[in-house]
């Protein structure tokens, strides 16, 4: 098990550099030129050269590219274009708040929606079933930022009870929490009452149940633990998903995350910044694909006795050798 | 067990209860003397002289001195300088009073001090074409002498009053922050907080021995969005917010809690045309196209904004004198023009009529357009490729945009001329050249406007561009609060400002 993470963290490597190639390229061959859109429409032809020059633009792509990764190599992420700042500095000013924002929208989508998940799939076919369903799906089609915005309006502006905008807080946090979450929500429910109605009519809960055993610790033990796979699954791809919807909720709710810095700086092409927010988005999604297969190898023996399964039958391998 | 499941759950909903219950508290009889402000943007580099823009236009002054100021008019006033002279065509002198200045580190105020903040604006980008005309610079005693290349009121003007704030050169030599974190000026305010994208918070100095502002601290929130800003304000979480869009602006006026100030700013909106190439190269073409303009119905559904006949905005009074030939709406002229050049029925003249955000103003006119047999086909583009197509002349007709932040028709004025970088139109004109040439020598602004007001005239003759609207500046703040000086830039100032 730990060689296969070693393996996995160690394909991160060649995973980021095809990341910055592509995103590179993207980013270079695209129209418009960096020091346009930034210097603006009144700029004179010298401040472009100048530009151009001080940021190394006039130099031919592979160089550009290699300079970059030569830096990236040190730790140094560039400077941005626009700012004139360090890209790892800019970045490290405001990923806390986007992690912030994603975690707790992951706490969110994790409790509540196993949670409406459940009792939705142990009252199937109920009242309470039907209007839950009725919700989700009125739920998952509202869009985020619209989401957001009746929020703000009717909490903050017409009630006054919470802030329209900000981060600082708590009682900030609530509103870009309920939005960012609200997607995976109703996913994760609906993924968690399909996968348990599965589960709750196998002939091993009948079982347990006539046994005597309470129905919570069927639910927790025999259940839940049984049909966590398709949750773990849908729960890794809405955390990694996160990271992207937190562009519009930190756009909404005025968040100096990464992702609205991320959005100014494809707006002006500003190469540098872009593509450290973007290998640190890559680098955080892969992580968290990893996390997600550790946890199915955590909830599901069989799979972990796969990982294993290869060094016990190599071990086999070699005694016979040996023996031989 | 069903007890302690409901008793669970209510306790759930008192915690929840008391979290969003708490904070915000009340405020007693005294004054505010704290403010807080709404921009568009709190930029990475605190250096206006790298990332020029309204917000750090009206953050800089509240930390750093100037050579010389300016009023909400953009008229001259003493700063350092206390006085100041046009020796010759190119040489002005200023004389300098750097007695009383201090740093926000205790050290006074050093001639040299100046010259090193106008050495640092060789490094940055877009000051190079203001400084491509600066010769020299050096002083003796406590005069500043600054030579030019070609005479150039534009020169002293973008330069010294907004532009170049006057650093602490040893503290700047011997940190890598002290301009691009606003570390150490001579203002009576220090940056206590600065967090690049969310805001900078000023505290005022202890030590500061000018004239005491009444606001002991200011902080500047970034909100991106108009209509956020106006919720800010209405929320009570900002006292002051600009930029805001005409419809937040007429729901703020019917706000008691609330005063409202609107005001032309030095922004336009303006068709241009590539005069380079046909239908355009044309001049009856152009100005059958400004005949068919009704400006009081495009203002009308582009909404807060006001009509202008000139490519200098409304707000430069004096220079935007509405030109006595200025050509107004009338179809049938509009018809004859075209006929005249050679379009009718038979050969309808067809072009692009190109965008960079929706405007439905401009919808509008393709309508008028296509009643008097013009096929105008709109498309949109994204702002850098529309900036780019009209730099390298790849445009037709195209909507543009533009704020600036000089303080000077002249700089506005210069899409007049060939070769300059407003000039979009790619128009060339020995005539224009000249008027615009002359109206860069004069001594005095009374001077240069008649010659800009001359060249707004002269340009109808041949309408490179056509002037549609002058952007109007919406502003809302706490009832109490006054004294903000704000300029037709989208800049405010809070240096006098105070709450009743």
């Amino acid at each position: 098990m730990y060689r296969y993470i070693v393996q996995r963290l160690i394909m991160i490597i060649p995973i980021l550099i095809l990341v910055s190639i592509a995103i590179f390229l993207l980013l270079s061959l695209s129209p418009n030129d960096p020091a346009v859109l930034i210097l603006g429409a009144n700029a004179s032809d010298l401040e472009l050269d100048m530009f151009r020059a001080q940021h190394g633009l006039d130099k031919p792509l592979h160089v550009q590219y290699l300079n970059y990764m030569l830096g990236l190599l040190h730790g140094d992420m560039g400077e941005s274009y626009s700012t004139m700042q360090d890209v790892s500095y800019m970045i490290k000013i405001r990923i806390g708040n986007t992690m912030i924002l994603c975690a707790g929208a992951c706490v969110l989508i994790t409790i509540l929606g196993v949670l409406l998940g459940v009792s939705m799939a142990l009252r199937q076919n109920s009242i309470y079933d039907n209007i839950a369903r009725v919700c989700v799906l009125i739920f998952s089609a509202m869009p985020q930022f619209w989401l957001g915005m009746m929020l703000i309006l009717l909490l903050a502006v017409q009630w006054g009870i919470l802030p329209p905008q900000g981060f600082s807080t708590i009682r900030h946090m609530i509103l870009p929490w309920i939005c960012t979450a609200m997607g995976g929500i109703t996913v994760v429910s609906r993924t968690t009452r399909s996968s348990m109605l599965e589960v709750v009519h196998q002939d091993y809960i009948r079982t347990a149940r006539a046994k005597g055993l309470k129905e919570g610790y069927i639910v927790r033990k025999h259940a839940l633990k049984n049909s966590l796979l398709p949750i773990i699954t849908v729960l890794g791809r809405y955390v990694g998903a996160s990271f992207g919807g937190a562009v519009v909720i930190e756009n909404v709710f005025q968040i100096n995350g990464i992702g609205n810095m991320m959005v100014t700086g494809l707006r002006q092409k500003d190469i540098p910044l872009v593509m450290g927010c973007v290998m640190i988005s890559a680098l955080l999604i892969a992580i968290v694909n990893l996390l997600t297969d550790i946890a199915y190898a955590y909830v599901d023996p069989r799979i972990k006795s796969q990982y294993e399964g290869k060094k016990k039958k190599k071990k086999s391998k070699a005694k016979e050798v040996s023996e031989a | 067990m069903k007890a302690k499941r409901i008793l669970a759950l209510v306790l759930a909903v008192v915690m929840m209860l008391s979290l969003v219950a708490c904070g915000g508290g009340s405020s007693d009889g005294e004054a505010k003397t704290e403010l807080t402000a709404a921009v568009n943007a709190v930029p990475g580099n605190l250096d206006i002289s790298v990332t020029m823009g309204t917000p750090l236009l009206s953050m800089t002054p509240h930390v750093y001195d100037f050579l010389i100021g300016m009023d909400e008019d953009y008229n001259f006033i003493p700063s350092i300088a206390t006085s100041w002279e046009r020796v010759d065509d190119t040489t002005w002198t200023f004389e300098c009073d750097i007695e009383g200045y201090t740093f926000s580190n205790g050290d006074p105020l050093e001639m040299d001090d100046i010259i090193f903040s106008i050495d640092h604006l060789w490094d940055c980008a877009p000051m190079a074409s203001y400084m491509s005309n600066i010769e020299d610079y050096y002083y003796e005693g406590n005069t500043l002498t600054v030579k030019m290349v070609e005479p150039n009121q534009l020169t002293i003007r973008n330069i010294f009053p907004t532009l170049c704030p006057i650093l602490n050169k040893s503290y700047c030599e011997g940190s890598e922050t002290a301009i691009t974190n606003m570390e150490c000026g001579t203002g009576p305010y220090v940056v206590s907080s600065y967090i690049p994208g969310d805001s900078v918070v000023l505290d005022l100095r202890e030590d500061y021995t000018g004239d005491v502002p009444a606001l002991t601290k200011i902080t500047f929130k970034q909100i991106n969005e108009p209509a956020n800003r106006y919720i800010a304000l209405e929320t009570g979480e900002v006292d002051f917010a600009t930029e805001l869009g005409y419809r937040d602006y007429l729901r703020a006026q019917d706000n008691a809690d609330l005063s409202t100030k609107e005001q032309l700013a030095t922004g336009l909106s303006f068709y241009v045309f590539d005069t380079s190439e046909p239908p355009f190269d044309d001049v009856r073409v152009r100005q059958a196209l400004c005949y068919a303009m009704d400006r009081e119905s495009w203002c009308a559904i582009t909404e807060g904004v006001e009509p202008l006949y000139t490519m200098v905005a409304s707000a430069y009074e004096g220079a935007a004198d509405k030109p006595e030939n200025s050509i107004e709406y009338d179809l049938d002229k509009a018809k004859e023009l075209l006929a005249e050049a050679g379009y009718d029925e038979n050969n309808p003249l067809s072009f692009e009529l190109q965008i960079y955000v929706s405007s439905p103003a401009t919808e509008a006119y393709q309508a008028t357009l296509k009643s008097i047999g013009v096929n105008a086909t709109i498309k949109q583009y994204d702002r850098g490729t529309a900036i780019a197509m009209t730099r390298s002349g790849d445009h037709e007709m195209m909507l543009l945009s533009l704020y600036s932040v000089a303080g000077s028709a002249l700089f506005e004025a210069g899409a007049y001329r060939n070769g300059n970088m407003r000039n979009f139109a790619l128009y060339e004109n020995d005539v224009l050249d000249e008027i615009i040439h002359q109206a860069e020598i004069q001594p005095t602004e009374e001077e240069m406007n008649v010659y800009i007001n001359k060249a707004h005239v002269e340009a109808v003759n041949h309408m490179p561009f056509l002037p549609v609207a002058n952007m109007v500046l919406y502003s809302a703040n706490d009832a109490s609060l006054q004294g903000v000086l704000q300029r037709p830039d989208c800049s405010f100032v809070f240096l006098d400002a105070y709450f009743e």
